[in-house]
């Protein structure tokens, strides 16, 4: 089941409620389009993508860098359908089999293949050639003809301070235009993952992109656990409240002994993630957008959730619904209802 | 501030003893158990291919379920270069590529992909290898039999893999993969973190045709026995036939040919002299009935070292006769079968004065030595013919065995356990398991039996010389987990009064005889006179000294006061094994032991915060060299006073 994109509503002439460009020219589209009220920036962004000899047509989204965002369908992953023949790199589409590393360590049971890239957990990992830490490249193959565009990108890794990390899309499988260009830069001092967050709304669709790594002094060999990228759907406006919990739990194994001790098994830590949402209006897009999240990533498929753009890793997590929140809805009229729920995402899911 | 690394389990490399008590220091440690499971394989005849380019081979296959990266094992009999392992370079849905390294015509191949499930109950890495979060594990077991009570326990493991995505739907009923489960293996390891050095082996086995594999809507569950369900097995196991032999009696068709070892030349029955049976073997030719044929005589399945054939003895209606050397003939080679002449076949032995022919139900015995060891212990080494039983009649080979087996097959001393010194001898006839007999022969000389923690067959002893002084593993109160430390006291071996039965002979199939009755006063008169008889067998030994010495020790033993302990001890107790001894510093509550000694009964494997699950058996009261109790009521042990009872 893929997200379900509404539109807006169509009216015709005279019935547009709000001016905008002409009358005519929406109308002849058949669409309206809501960007904000009184004095609010809504840094609205408009994509043109085909045009007809009756007119325009518009992909219309608002666009921001600083509202909570979550990316639920990973395009990084190829697509969808099985049956399609091969993709690039001569694997079969629609089967995770869409990445093509310039190098992988030997594994008797294959167990760095580059695929790993592509799995939920994060733990299961790519790992470059002995001693190879220089000159990476790893080419996707979205298998998506018309190509993706990206908003946002998560890479999970080993890489070290002074790692050099560059995303580069195209529209040819060699590589050899370039289309998309950004330099990623290296994981931070505290945590394991790069993020990209695009400034603008990315306009250009690119159906290979590449990462290409170079290392040199980090001490281990280079380990990708999950990359996920594509186009977010973004909050606007409304958001969560500014009380965020952010819970880390230790996974252990626990003997209590006689010794008045506990000796214990250390299995890892997860993080988990609460957000308050307040009084999300029922009539705006945001709040459909998160229903829209709830029946298709349900409590089963983990999603990326970037609460703070701005500073995206305070409170990244990649991780699952731990239940559908329960809604409460302050209903005073058909058109006045503010939804109130809390969400928790759990990366241990 | 201290700058020692608290977390060692993040560094540490190597698991030993050191390491897990540094890590104890600490009281935490990363401890993973994974679990290798052998699927059902592609598997395919005469698969045709063709060529794609020099060395690059493509089959065709609907829904092969191949991946680049597995491996193919090709064989070929119209194009031999294709033969060998290949790995996939490519694949379609219905076909692969196999990048050959040959360049093989066109043609057929037979190809086979092993394919093996990794799994854990965490994501996780050890060494190159990853295994999947699929399936909780159970507590996995490795006992040694009740004393005196001789039997292998086997470790039965039931795991369930989680298949909710349907991931492992190719392995089931309907699958690409589907094929039969059972024998399949299963390895179950643990160590520390992803340190592929320091993991062992603490299940091997295979899924057994009981409990088998099954399904459910979320999981495929399947039942595994360890690899010594080998020794699982009854032995003689060649039968007497009518193809072998068409001449064979109704009654002795289906009979199993005997197992035969050691010396019965000697303490046999008094009133017929010899002991084994032989069996007449064409008893029903009209030739032999009417005695103008030899008569044919088996004595074994295995060959012998040698046969007395001035022993030939004939029972009838209970009289007994001794056949005349000159009438035993044809005697073959391996000293198991031979013929006895008849009236009319040139025999001259007379029974009640007649010349002898054969009549249904008449009964033979001989004296013989059985098989030939061939070794440079004596055929008559109790280990040496364990040892040999469990080589010739089960799949174990000698790598199974651990080397205890040479060190206790040529302990020589002391006397009471000197294994090299004691006699013993075998005679099998009807079926029995051969792991259960080799532990009662053992027994017999106070040596169990067990599964070691490499997976190989162990031996260690009851002996008192051998128990550890000092011991070098201490279990304090910070070892148990908090409730479960249970001691109780061990009913079934404690006796003050005991008897020995020995020689057990084939043609009576009676122990033949019975040492005195040895009895500790000392614990008798602790409980008020009260006396606990215990009736040991021997059936196996024959020497008079030998079976007083092993009777008198076996009385010290269990005259001491025996507790079994039920413990569940952290993972610091991981490299112990069945065998070990433990030194018990435990005071919990009423239950108080210092410096006690225990042994190590059981091992299990709980994945639940990587603990061991122990049965110990607790030998307090129980001095032996280098452990002396100081305890008052001692009236056990090594020096215990035995008397016999007159």
């Amino acid at each position: 089941m893929a997200l379900v994109y509404k539109t807006l509503g169509y009216l015709q002439f005279p019935y547009l409620s709000i001016p905008y460009g002409t009358g005519g020219q929406a109308a002849a589209q058949g669409c309206q389009f809501f960007v904000g009220r009184g004095d609010l920036p809504v840094g609205a962004q408009f994509e043109l993508l085909q045009g007809f000899g009756v007119g325009a047509q518009f992909n219309v989204r608002l666009y921001n860098n600083t509202n909570l965002r979550i990316l639920c369908e990973f395009p990084s992953r190829g697509a969808a359908v099985t049956g399609g023949g091969n993709n690039a790199w001569g694997n079969p589409m629609g089967r995770g089999l869409n990445w093509n590393a310039s190098t992988t360590a030997a594994s008797g049971t294959n167990s760095f293949d580059v695929k790993n890239v592509n799995t939920d957990i994060v733990e299961q990992l790519w790992r470059a050639g002995a001693g190879v830490k220089t000159g990476i490249t790893l080419d996707c193959d979205t298998e998506l003809a018309q190509g993706i565009s990206v908003d946002t990108f998560m890479m999970k890794s080993n890489l070290s301070t002074s790692a050099t990390v560059r995303l580069i899309g195209s529209t040819v499988s060699n590589f050899s235009s370039v289309g998309f260009d950004e330099q990623l830069g290296g994981t931070g001092s505290n945590d394991d993952e790069i993020l990209y967050i695009a400034e603008d709304l990315p306009l250009d669709k690119f159906r290979y992109w590449r990462l290409e790594i170079a290392d040199a002094t980090n001490p281990e060999d280079i380990e990708i656990g999950v990359i996920v990228f594509g186009e977010s759907i973004i909050f606007h406006q409304e958001c969560f409240v500014d009380q965020v919990k952010l819970t880390k739990t230790n996974f252990v194994d626990s003997i209590p002994t006689a010794g008045f001790t506990t000796v214990q098994n250390d299995r890892g830590i997860k993080k988990k993630l609460n957000l308050e949402f307040k009084s999300l209006d029922y009539n705006k897009a945001n709040y459909p957008a998160m229903l829209n999240i709830f029946d298709f990533a349900r409590t089963v498929l983990k999603c990326l959730w970037v609460p703070t753009p701005e500073y995206p890793k305070r409170f990244m997590i990649f991780g699952k619904l731990t239940k559908i929140p329960q809604e409460t809805h302050n209903v005073k009229a058909r058109d006045i209802d503010y939804v109130n729920f809390n969400l928790e995402v759990d990366e241990a899911r | 501030m201290s700058n020692s690394d608290r977390k060692q389990y993040l560094n540490i490399t190597t698991l030993d003893q050191d390491s897990l008590d540094q890590m104890h220091d600490n009281l935490v440690t990363k401890l993973g158990l994974v679990i290798e499971i052998e699927a059902p394989p592609f598997e395919e005849v005469a698969l045709p291919f063709t060529i794609i380019s020099p060395g690059l081979v493509q089959f065709t296959k609907v829904g092969h379920g191949l991946e680049t990266g597995n491996t193919v094992t090709a064989s070929s009999s119209t194009s031999p270069a294709m033969d060998g392992d290949h790995s996939i370079t490519s694949f379609t849905d219905d076909t692969f590529q196999l990048n050959t390294g040959g360049t093989p015509a066109a043609g057929t191949a037979d190809c086979l992909s092993l394919i093996t499930i990794y799994a854990s109950d965490e994501n996780i890495y050890v060494g190159d290898t990853f295994y999947k979060a699929l399936l909780n594990f159970p507590t996995v077991k490795r006992i040694m039999g009740e004393w005196l009570s001789p039997t292998l326990e086997f470790s039965t493991v039931s795991i369930s893999l989680s298949n909710v995505d349907g991931s492992l739907n190719k392995f089931l009923p309907g699958g690409i993969n589907y094929g039969g489960w059972f024998q399949r293996s299963v390895k179950i390891r643990m160590g520390l973190r992803d340190v592929a050095s320091t993991y062992t082996t603490i299940f091997s086995g295979s899924i057994t045709d009981i409990g088998g594999v099954g399904r459910t809507i979320k999981s495929i569950d399947m039942v595994a026995r360890d690899d010594f369900d080998k020794v699982n097995v009854s032995f003689p196991s060649n039968t007497i036939t009518t193809t072998a032999y068409p001449d064979i009696e109704d009654s002795i068709e289906g009979e199993l040919k005997p197992v035969i070892y050691g010396d019965w030349t000697t303490n046999l029955d008094e009133k017929t002299g010899a002991s084994i049976p032989c069996l007449p073997t064409n008893g029903a030719n009209a030739g032999v009935l009417a005695g103008t044929t030899n008569l044919d005589l088996l004595l074994s399945d295995n060959a012998n070292k040698s046969f007395d054939i001035a022993s030939v003895t004939l029972v009838r209606s209970d009289t007994v006769f001794l056949f005349n050397s000159a009438d035993v003939t044809s005697v073959s080679a391996n000293n198991n079968d031979f013929q006895l002449k008849q009236e009319f076949s040139g025999g001259v032995t007379l029974i009640d004065g007649v010349k002898y022919i054969y009549k249904s139900g008449d009964k033979f015995l001989c004296k013989m030595v059985g098989k030939d060891l061939g070794g440079v212990f004596d055929d008559d080494n109790i280990v040496s013919q364990a040892e040999d039983i469990i080589l010739t009649h089960s799949s174990l080979t000698g790598a199974d065995l651990d080397a205890s087996w040479a060190t206790y097959k040529a302990k020589s001393a002391p006397a009471q356990s000197a294994i090299a010194g004691i006699k013993s001898r075998v005679y099998v006839k009807e079926p029995t398991k051969v792991i259960t007999y080799v532990l009662s022969m053992f027994e017999q000389v106070r040596l169990e039996a067990f599964l070691d923690r490499n997976l190989k067959l162990k031996i260690t002893s009851l002996h008192f010389e051998d128990f550890p002084d000092p011991i070098p593993f201490a279990v304090e109160n910070w070892d148990i987990e908090d409730k479960q430390f249970k001691p109780k006291v061990d009913v079934r071996n404690n006796f003050n009064v005991a008897q020995g039965l020995f020689n057990l002979l084939p043609g009576t199939e009676e122990n033949n005889n019975k040492t005195p009755r040895y009895r500790n006063q000392a614990t008798i008169d602790q409980n008020k006179g009260k006396t606990i008889a215990q009736g040991i067998v021997f059936p196996n030994l024959y020497v008079r000294a030998d079976v007083i010495n092993q009777t008198i020790e076996i009385l010290r033993l269990a005259s001491s006061y025996f507790e079994i302990i039920n413990s569940t001890q952290t993972w610091r107790s991981l490299l112990l094994d069945i065998g070990d001894f433990v030194s018990l510093n435990v005071e919990i509550g009423a239950t108080v032991f210092s410096g006690a000694p225990a042994m190590i009964r059981q091992i299990g494997y709980s994945p639940k915060g990587r603990k061991l699950v122990l049965k110990l058996w607790s030998f307090q009261m129980l001095p032996y060299p280098g452990y002396n109790p100081g305890h008052d009521g001692i009236v056990g042990g090594y020096n215990a006073t035995i008397t016999e009872e007159v």
